[in-house]
């Protein structure tokens, strides 16, 4: 029954996606307008329930990078995704044992989080750009997607054997290594913004 | 195929079945069908079989073909015509079966395609997955029978336009005069309609008509004290509609109301009546009293197989002189090294199995007992193994020499039976290099160079035979009949004494004359309707109808295109884990958020 592939790329492409916006985004109406429109964090820090605190603007750049990643996900693979509910299917020309619908859908779902990630450190980096940091945070951004867009290409190679393992190891590489910095950034706001309560 | 019947085959799933022509009987479609997990069967034709598939073949004919709707329907012992066949065509199967037949480009490349998608999967041993899978779309609308599916809208009645000829072009119904008629019938049947092509079956017999009409057109045939008409007919196969329309036509009276019609008579302004519609009434001039003699030819193509031909007769006393002289009349042959071929009566060995399934003869028959008349066929008991079988399509095997021997005796009987001078009978001869052309563009090739004499045609090769719907808004005659009458026009026209006028196409030509072979002519040639006599054409509505049901109603269903597609599958297995995947990821996904939104919101409290 081909809709067992079809549900399966489904949830695996669009999981993380739907589980953010039913159980964050979409709880705060201030949070999916700046979903779609991504030049109102003046407005929106005005009416913020906090409208100075320093994590208004990691929340913006996340909710900011989750709707980036919507419409870039949404795009990219929702028309794939339709073939699958017909009864045929195409091999990875680099894995052949997998579906291309499924490492498509890895693929798409590793690239979501990528999205997300990705804004919050350009955000920390065009923040601070006059400082060396930001301008490096910009660069990585700038680099790792390309380096990201060409591992995809490991997927559709029919040279290399197991080109798509290589690619997902790529972009979860780049994931983690950006995850990182996000974090190391909102900590040092964190101690930076409760350094004055705390003593 | 029995392993796969057995269900030690592969994995359980269900498979798409493609097997050869010679592997289809009732007893292996049923067996596959039964293990429920063939889902369409493909066959592969002649082109596509290998020689010993040939071996044990059988006609996938029932019993006595038409048999119902022939001359001795009533009796109480009919012969049975073709006792080991497979019985196939008037059946009903729960799964489609789609044909190929590798004989031009696009059926080649079709074919190459299908047969690499089962290397696939053969080299993964039919259940290593991802595997080739194949799904069929074959609907089509008609229910239950013709009555009812005729009323719904979702049938045509089967027919077409036969085709009428005779060098007497002054013919007339009162002039007393005799008509000697040579019959043959124009289509065939087998199980894949648009593959249909009947080489042996009915094209023989109409080249041998068409033969010997061209024979007869070199001596002079329009002053005899009898008439010839060369009658051929369509949509025989389906009960004999074609003659049996015919028949019906020319010995009833024919009364023009020109009542109202709930569409326009398609022949338009030009027509003799608008209701009933009728392109010509030329029909009204061949008095079917006046008809004193039938020859037929049927399938011919085989003589060498069966030790000559054999000529069948209803009734041994009426018919025996006709024999006789079929039988008298040298062949024509002089060359050294071919040998004489031999008309026998089927009946020589005492055994009387009157007239044989496919006679167009028996229409006539049944209004007239007692016309001589003779079928001439290349078997005496049986009727062969390539009987209305989709592989009927073989120009190979063709005997081209006896054919055309056959049709030098036919024409020479035919001139004597009209009591023409015998010196002058003596003279008539068959164009053996025109029957070797008919057979070949029949057959193989509709775009050959002998064709471009009659048509400006490219790029066609094989035509199914298959006599396809008869529609009353628009009757156009397929290309068979088309050439039929052009051909026939030719061989009949009117001698004229100064040079006929050149023409391109018929409005070139004065009313009543033909654009034939650029030439503009005279002849008496003509269509006529060809569909079941239980059916009738309401002219007030526009709808047929069903008048007569012991009569032939045959109807064919509107259909959806045929449609099969091949592309890849992966296990079930496979599939389930996909889903479950997808079910844990988004699981962990959120089990991510919720704990990542718990999480800050402790952490960063203070804010």
């Amino acid at each position: 029954m081909s809709l067992y592939t079809f549900f399966g790329c489904l949830l695996v492409a669009y999981g993380p996606i739907l589980s953010i916006f039913f159980l964050y985004i979409g709880q705060n109406a201030q949070h999916v307008l700046l979903m779609v429109s991504r030049r109102s964090e003046a407005g929106l820090n005005i009416v913020s329930a906090n409208p100075h605190s320093p994590f208004n603007q990691s929340i913006f750049s996340f909710v900011t990078g989750y709707g980036y990643a919507l419409t870039t996900t949404l795009v990219s693979y929702i028309s794939l995704l339709v073939e699958s509910i017909g009864p045929g299917v195409i091999m990875c020309p680099s894995c052949p044992q997998a579906t291309t619908f499924f490492i498509s859908a890895v693929t798409t779902s590793l690239f979501s989080l990528l999205h997300i990630v990705w804004m919050m450190v350009a955000f920390e980096g065009f923040s601070n750009i006059r400082k060396p940091s930001g301008i490096a945070r910009v660069i990585w951004v700038i680099g790792s997607h390309f380096g990201a867009s060409y591992a995809t290409l490991l997927n559709g190679s029919e040279t290399i054997q197991y080109g798509c393992v290589y690619s997902i190891i790529t972009c979860i590489g780049i994931l983690s290594i950006s995850t990182a910095l996000v974090a190391y950034s909102l900590k040092s706001r964190y101690q930076l913004h409760s350094h004055p309560h705390s003593s | 195929m029995d392993d796969f019947v057995a269900g030690q085959f592969g994995s359980s799933d269900t498979y798409g079945i493609i097997l050869g022509y010679n592997l289809l009987t009732r007893d292996n479609i049923h067996a596959l069908q039964s293990t429920g997990r063939v889902n369409g069967l493909i066959v592969l034709l002649r082109e596509a079989m290998d020689a010993e598939d040939f071996q044990n073949l059988y006609s996938p004919e029932g019993s006595c073909p038409n048999c119902k709707f022939g001359l001795y329907a009533n009796d109480n012992d009919p012969y049975i015509w073709n006792p080991k066949g497979h019985d196939l065509l008037e059946r009903e199967f729960d799964i489609p079966i789609f044909g190929i037949n590798p004989v031009n480009r696009i059926s080649t490349q079709i074919y190459n395609y299908v047969m690499r998608t089962v290397e696939y999967n053969e080299e993964k041993g039919y259940d290593n997955y991802p595997l080739q899978a194949v799904d069929f779309e074959l609907f089509m609308w008609a229910a239950m029978d013709s009555e009812t599916c005729l009323r719904r809208g979702w049938c045509e009645a089967v027919g077409g336009l036969s085709v009428y000829a005779t060098p007497s072009t002054d013919i007339q119904a009162d002039d007393q005069k005799s008509i000697v008629m040579l019959t043959a019938g124009m289509d065939s049947r087998s199980l894949f309609h648009d593959l249909t092509n009947g080489a042996g079956h009915d094209i023989s017999g109409l080249v041998g008509i068409l033969a010997a009409a061209e024979a007869l057109s070199h001596v002079d045939t329009s002053n005899l004290p009898k008439h010839i008409l060369y009658t051929l007919f369509s949509a025989e196969s389906w009960g004999y509609a074609g003659s049996q329309r015919f028949v019906q036509d020319i010995s009833q009276p024919f009364t023009c109301t020109n009542a109202s019609r709930a569409v326009k008579c398609p022949y338009g302004s030009s027509a003799p009546c608008t209701n009933p519609c009728v392109s010509t009434l030329d029909f009204k001039r061949i008095n079917f009293d006046q008809i004193d003699s039938i020859i037929e030819l049927g399938p011919i193509s085989s003589a060498s197989i069966n030790g000559g031909y054999w000529a069948h007769v209803d009734d041994i006393q009426t018919s025996e002189s006709l024999v006789t002289m079929l039988q008298q009349q040298p062949s024509g042959a002089t060359t050294s090294n071919t040998t004489t071929v031999s008309i026998h009566p089927a009946y020589q060995d005492s055994v009387q199995r009157r007239l044989p399934p496919g006679s167009s003869t028996m229409s006539f028959l049944k209004q007239k007992r007692n016309i001589p008349s003779v079928m001439i066929t290349d078997f005496q008991k049986e009727l062969g193994s390539l009987y209305n079988s989709d592989l009927d399509d073989d120009i190979e095997g063709v005997d081209l020499s006896s054919m055309c021997q056959l049709a030098t005796s036919t024409a020479k009987t035919a001139y004597l039976q009209a009591q023409g001078n015998t010196s002058v009978a003596d003279q008539i001869a068959a164009n053996c290099t025109l029957v070797s052309s008919l057979m070949d563009c029949l057959v193989s090739n509709f775009s050959c160079s002998f064709m471009q004499n009659y048509f400006n045609v490219s790029g066609i090769t094989r035509t199914s035979h298959y006599s396809s719907v008869f529609s009353f808004r628009n009757p156009q005659p397929q290309l068979l009949p088309r050439f039929v009458f052009s051909f026939l026009a030719d061989v009949t026209r009117r001698q004229q004494v100064q040079n006929p006028t050149t023409c391109i196409t018929i409005q070139d030509c004065n009313t009543g004359e033909y654009c034939i072979k650029q030439q503009c002519i005279q002849s008496f040639t003509n269509y006529h309707e060809a569909y079941g006599t239980g059916l009738a054409y309401d002219e007030s509505t526009g709808k047929v109808r069903v008048i007569d049901p012991t009569k032939p109603t045959w109807t064919e269903s509107t259909w959806n295109t045929p449609v099969f597609r091949t592309f890849l599958v992966t296990s079930r297995a496979q599939q389930a884990v996909e889903l479950v995947v997808g079910i844990l990821w988004t699981l962990i996904s959120i089990a991510a958020v919720l704990f990542g939104k718990r999480y800050f919101k402790k952490t960063f409290k203070t804010e």
